[in-house]
């Protein structure tokens, strides 16, 4: 047990989630090392997203431990009749979250925010920074993704491109230990693509532990450490990308057959 | 104009008492403004309660709302003014029975509008709120809400302007507003028409000065997002 505490930073174990009588995960056991950069393929609908958000618990687990950093999380109790017992709970959660960044498909920026403020507000809420020191934060994290001159704009004014920097940025202010990138390029026009992609693999480098679900077949053989592939709610193969050029189940040679000639 | 009229409409009578309308239209706005923010407090713990998972909350909400939108608002003067009083429950003056009779009624309103703009926020907003570890008070605060409040500005001036002409019915508990000094004026000088119409105008006039004060709280809103 201290043994896997010490070399991986997010272990899974039996976790799944349903969703009513549909189960969309099934029991998944995951261990994901520090700096190991795990990138999800397979099929729409094969559980990679909801196996990305039970990981910060955007969509609580409904069964199995998730165990982060070395610390154990379950699936929250619900108390349907009194919900302030489960404000601790809640609160655990909450840390949790902030220890971990993800990267949506649709960026969800926040529009009523200035690009600046929306990656200064969860440094200026959860790590307690004024909002002078999470301004600053904010400005060098948006230098980091090329975004510092449109701090002040609000992000209707930005690209697809852009609004993803921004995310992103929003994301690395709180620096957390693993970064979750859900199809972080599936909503982007082509040529915006190798722009965020090469940020992602510029993280990569400096050693950030990273899952990244997406369909860009040619990243996800250059960076990834590890590829996982799933269908229907459960982990088909994993392995290498060496191993994946040449991989061992049916349902995975068909899927990689599709999206080669697709 | 008024050669096509089949009687003369009588200007100097409604300027004569001009100060008596006015004094009276400035309590009916002070009343409907007390009564829609009263409205505005009270409808959003009402929405949120709503939307509240645990029965103990949602269901009081839910009967809460159904009546405030259900019982007319004559019935709610006459209650909280005679009825109550009568029963020795409370006694109210016409104001306050007047104030709280539109803030209850409105509440309902309020609380629908404020639930159909929060759920005009896309989940997106929510998870990734969740996800930079804003805990959910702090995302309903400082990411819903205020995304939402911009959705609600439109019906909520809908609702001031129904409580702004409900509350000309506050007449009957002997309210000294403005459509009781109209009608005080026209029994007295038998010009009934002159008086009623500015009556109208005057309450269409607040309307709309009502509606260019909330298209500018909108637009400073709106920071950041075209419509």
């Amino acid at each position: 047990m201290s043994a896997t505490t010490t070399s991986s930073l997010l272990e899974l174990q039996q976790v799944t989630k349903q969703f009513g009588t549909t189960t969309v995960l099934q029991p998944t056991d995951l261990q994901v090392r520090r700096g190991e950069v795990v990138c999800v393929i397979g099929p729409s609908g094969s559980g990679k997203s909801t196996l990305l958000r039970c990981v910060n618990f955007i969509a609580p687990p409904s069964t199995g431990t998730i165990v982060f950093d070395g610390a154990e999380y379950k699936p929250p109790t619900d108390h349907r009749w009194v919900p302030a017992l489960g404000m601790s709970e809640e609160k655990r959660l909450t840390r949790l979250r902030s220890e971990i960044g993800m990267v949506f498909q649709q960026f969800n920026v926040f529009p009523h925010l200035t690009v600046r403020e929306n990656v200064a507000l969860g440094c200026r809420k959860t790590c307690g920074l004024s909002r002078a020191q999470a301004n600053e934060r904010a400005l060098a994290e948006l230098t980091r993704v090329g975004m510092a001159e449109k701090a002040d704009a609000y992000p209707e004014r930005l690209s697809g491109g852009q609004k993803q920097r921004v995310a992103i940025a929003r994301a690395l202010a709180l620096d957390p230990k693993l970064m979750l990138f859900d199809e972080a390029t599936s909503a982007l026009d082509p040529e915006l693509v190798n722009g965020i992609l090469a940020i992602m693999r510029e993280l990569a480098e400096g050693g950030m532990t990273m899952m990244v679900v997406t369909h860009e077949m040619r990243f996800a053989m250059e960076v990834a450490d590890r590829v996982i592939f799933m269908d229907r709610g459960a982990i088909v193969e994993e392995g290498t990308p060496e191993q994946f050029k040449a991989p061992q189940h049916e349902r995975t040679q068909t899927f990689l057959r599709s999206i080669n000639h697709g | 104009m008024i050669a096509v009229l089949p009687f003369a409409f009588d200007y100097s009578v409604v300027s004569e008492h001009s100060g008596e309308l006015l004094r009276g239209l400035l309590l009916t706005v002070e009343v409907a403004a007390c009564g829609f923010a009263l409205a505005a407090v009270l409808g959003l713990p009402l929405a949120l309660a709503g939307r509240s998972r645990t029965p103990l909350l949602r269901i009081p909400a839910t009967m809460w709302i159904a009546l405030a939108r259900g019982v007319p608002l004559l019935i709610v003067i006459f209650w909280l003014y005679y009825a109550a009083a009568q029963e020795g429950l409370f006694s109210l003056t016409a104001f306050i029975a007047g104030m709280l009779s539109l803030g209850l009624t409105g509440s309902g309103y309020m609380a629908e509008i404020y639930r159909s703009a929060l759920s005009a926020v896309p989940t997106g907003q929510f998870e990734s709120a969740a996800a930079i570890g804003l805990s959910r008070a702090q995302a309903f605060r400082v990411v819903i809400l205020p995304q939402a409040l911009r959705t609600a500005i439109p019906p909520a001036m809908n609702t001031f302007v129904m409580l702004l002409k409900g509350a000309t019915l506050l007449s009957v508990i002997g309210l000294a507003d403005m459509f009781y000094a109209a009608k005080l004026v026209a029994v007295n000088e038998f010009k009934p028409f002159e008086l009623y119409t500015a009556a109208a105008v005057l309450v269409i006039a607040v309307t709309l000065v009502a509606a260019i004060g909330s298209g500018l709280v909108e637009r400073r809103l709106s920071k950041g997002v075209r419509r």
